[in-house]
């Protein structure tokens, strides 16, 4: 039939516009969102000053002046930019009150908050999405236990629960070995997945019920897409603006929640640091020498949120084709 | 009323929406009776003008054809297979042969696709074509409904409402559809505009031999596209008949008023035109009118209209009514 795909009749050729065709081959919906990102400032502003802290840790044992747990007791509360011993570098942040050197320990211990909120992030998205998505867009009885399940999760008050589920799968001997050396890290990961998708599967499903009663939902329907086509390439894209809102809220009390964790000594064990264990071991310092201890992995907890609300920010209005930018 | 030679045979189809209380324990109090045994046939290459006011179930008449609704009751033949009864894969096949046009060109676009992806979905869907294939295809198709074919990776919402309009004629004909249910593709639109996307889908039809079911309220618009004509009131059809037959002899009182309200573009005709206005509101679809659904606000109604459900009769050939006044 192709053959008789050309315009016979003049009404159809009077209608084409007589725009004179433009490349055909254009770019990809990535690349224009990359362009749109490209041109919000605070957005750039935040992937650079996150690249630039990621790069910060993963260099760490290169670019650190003084191993995360070297104690020098002698040196214990170090004032910022206090000279090293012969010859060592000198602790630019000063020491805590162990007299390990505070500016190698930051760096250090952005490995284990970064992967922790990323990871949790990421994990808790993808379960919230796809439960909210399911219990939306098919409705009736899969809509009441999903989200009667979740209003369950949530009655739950999630930081006793943290502390007993975490003391008691670290003292799991199968799954300590199972995990090898980073076990206190992926349990806090998963601790914190499980109880942390009900939020975004409310917002999910409650963008998705809006949007299931629109009519290019029925049309896909109508032409035969299947229900997985119609949650994943229809439902879920143009859900992604409360999304994306959620993980970059999320993203910080991540953070926070693995320093809360921490703080009550059920988080990522000592001597490894996190930012998280830092601020609390900065609590029991003398008060002329808070600045230093809580300050500086508190800059770098705000520092990091700040980066990724920016980066949320500009990506939201960057993937919306809607929008002009 | 049955034909053999008919593409598609809708029998006595009935769609009930449930009302539904409480919060816990939930229990049906009631339901909308938006489709109530409607029964008629298309032909291959016609077009049946379904019209009727707002909410007197068109729209869902034709979602239900589709099996976008699930019918209550009844049975759509298409092709000589029951879709009633059809489900899963098996149905889905099937969708390949009948397509529909939205009236809405803003909400029938996912605003997240360019224009060539949502033409392409349906190939995509139905595995027919791989990504070159369909993306040539979409520019055949641009072309063929009348739009710039550099305009496939654009956003719906960088175009006009006619532009979107053929948008979604686009999509609808992708996979070479013999049945297109167009559910008021043109009120939508700028009265220019209109006729544009009308001439657009008769010009269509001619090329691939398209079967219509034109879904509308402008009576004068369906008196220009349509073969046959049926008219629809609170869930029931009421006439059907041949589009000069139906306008000129319309039969059904319901018919006749709702023809007597169409203006006549000539000055003159226009002061001499008697209209008979309808007294009363269209009843609640959830309580229907025992009897003759139209007989609250029919000037002729008797007795028997009150306790019979007129029977939709051939008065005359090919043309019929649902009235018990009629002779």
């Amino acid at each position: 039939m192709s053959s008789a795909l050309t315009p016979q009749s003049p009404s159809q050729v009077q209608a084409v516009a007589p725009v004179a065709v433009r490349k055909l081959k254009s770019e990809s919906q990535w690349s224009l969102a990359w362009r749109r990102l490209r041109r919000h400032k605070l957005a750039m502003f935040g992937l650079f000053t996150l690249i630039l802290i990621v790069f910060m840790s993963i260099s760490a044992d290169w670019l650190a002046p003084y191993p995360y747990d070297e104690i020098d007791l002698g040196k214990a509360y170090a004032p910022l930019m206090s000279p090293g011993g012969d010859g060592l570098p000198a602790h630019i942040l000063g020491t805590d009150k162990l007299g390990r050197d505070i500016l190698s320990r930051l760096m250090y211990a952005g490995r284990i908050s970064l992967t922790v909120a990323l990871a949790t992030t990421i994990l808790t998205m993808l379960v919230g999405t796809i439960m909210g998505a399911v219990a939306g867009s098919f409705g009736g009885w899969v809509d009441n236990i999903l989200m009667r399940f979740a209003d369950l999760m949530l009655t739950l008050p999630d930081l006793p629960i943290l502390l007993i589920l975490s003391s008691s799968l670290r003292q799991n001997q199968a799954l300590t070995e199972f995990l090898g050396s980073n076990a206190s890290v992926i349990i806090i990961i998963i601790i914190l997945v499980v109880f942390g998708w009900m939020g975004v599967s409310r917002l999910v499903r409650g963008s998705v019920l809006t949007l299931r009663s629109q009519e290019f939902i029925q049309a896909t329907q109508a032409l035969g897409g299947s229900r997985a086509r119609v949650i994943f390439s229809h439902l879920v894209p143009n859900s992604i603006a409360p999304i994306i809102v959620a993980a970059t809220l999320g993203f910080g009390a991540v953070i926070i929640s693995e320093s809360a964790l921490s703080f009550l000594g059920f988080g990522v064990m000592p001597p490894v640091p996190t930012w998280g264990n830092m601020l609390n071991e900065a609590r029991n310092s003398p008060l002329e020498y808070l600045f230093t201890q809580a300050l500086s992995p508190g800059f770098m907890i705000f520092l990091t949120v700040l980066s990724i609300n920016f980066l949320g920010d500009g990506l939201r209005d960057a993937l919306d084709p809607r929008l002009k930018l | 009323m049955s034909d053999n030679g008919a593409l598609l045979q809708v029998d006595n189809l009935v769609k009930y929406f449930p009302i539904m209380r409480g919060a816990v324990i939930r229990r049906q109090v009631g339901a909308v009776h938006a489709v109530d045994g409607v029964s008629f046939n298309i032909h291959e290459g016609e077009t049946v003008g379904l019209v009727g006011e707002s909410g007197c179930g068109k729209s869902t008449t034709g979602r239900t054809i589709l099996q976008l609704y699930r019918a209550t009751s009844g049975s759509v033949m298409f092709e000589g297979h029951n879709l009633v009864t059809m489900k899963g894969e098996e149905l889905r096949k099937m969708r390949r042969k009948m397509q529909m046009i939205f009236q809405d060109p803003y909400a029938s676009l996912n605003p997240r696709m360019t224009v060539g992806d949502i033409i392409s979905e349906p190939l995509l869907v139905h595995g027919l074509a791989n990504r070159k294939q369909a993306e040539e295809r979409v520019q055949e198709l641009l072309r063929l409904v009348g739009l710039n074919p550099a305009y496939a990776n654009r956003y719906p919402h960088e175009f006009s409402g006619g532009q979107r309009q053929r948008v979604g004629v686009a999509r609808a004909l992708s996979l070479q559809p013999s049945l297109i249910i167009c559910d008021e593709p043109i009120s939508a639109l700028d009265v220019s505009i209109q006729a544009q996307v009308v001439n657009l889908l008769e010009d269509l039809q001619k090329q691939f031999n398209l079967t219509y079911l034109f879904i509308a309220h402008d009576l004068s618009m369906v008196r220009h596209i349509s073969t046959r004509v049926a008219v629809m009131y609170l869930g029931v059809i009421v006439e059907f008949a041949d589009r000069d037959e139906l306008y000129e002899n319309p039969l059904h009182p319901y018919t006749q008023a709702l023809l007597s309200a169409v203006p006549i573009p000539d000055p003159l005709a226009e002061e001499k035109r008697q209209r008979r206005v309808l007294q009363g509101e269209i009843p609640s679809p959830v309580n229907p009118p025992s009897g003759c659904r139209f007989r609250t606000r029919c000037p002729l109604a008797a007795e028997v209209c009150a306790q019979v459900r007129p029977d939709f009769r051939e008065v005359k050939p090919s043309h019929f009514v649902a009235c018990h006044m009629v002779a």
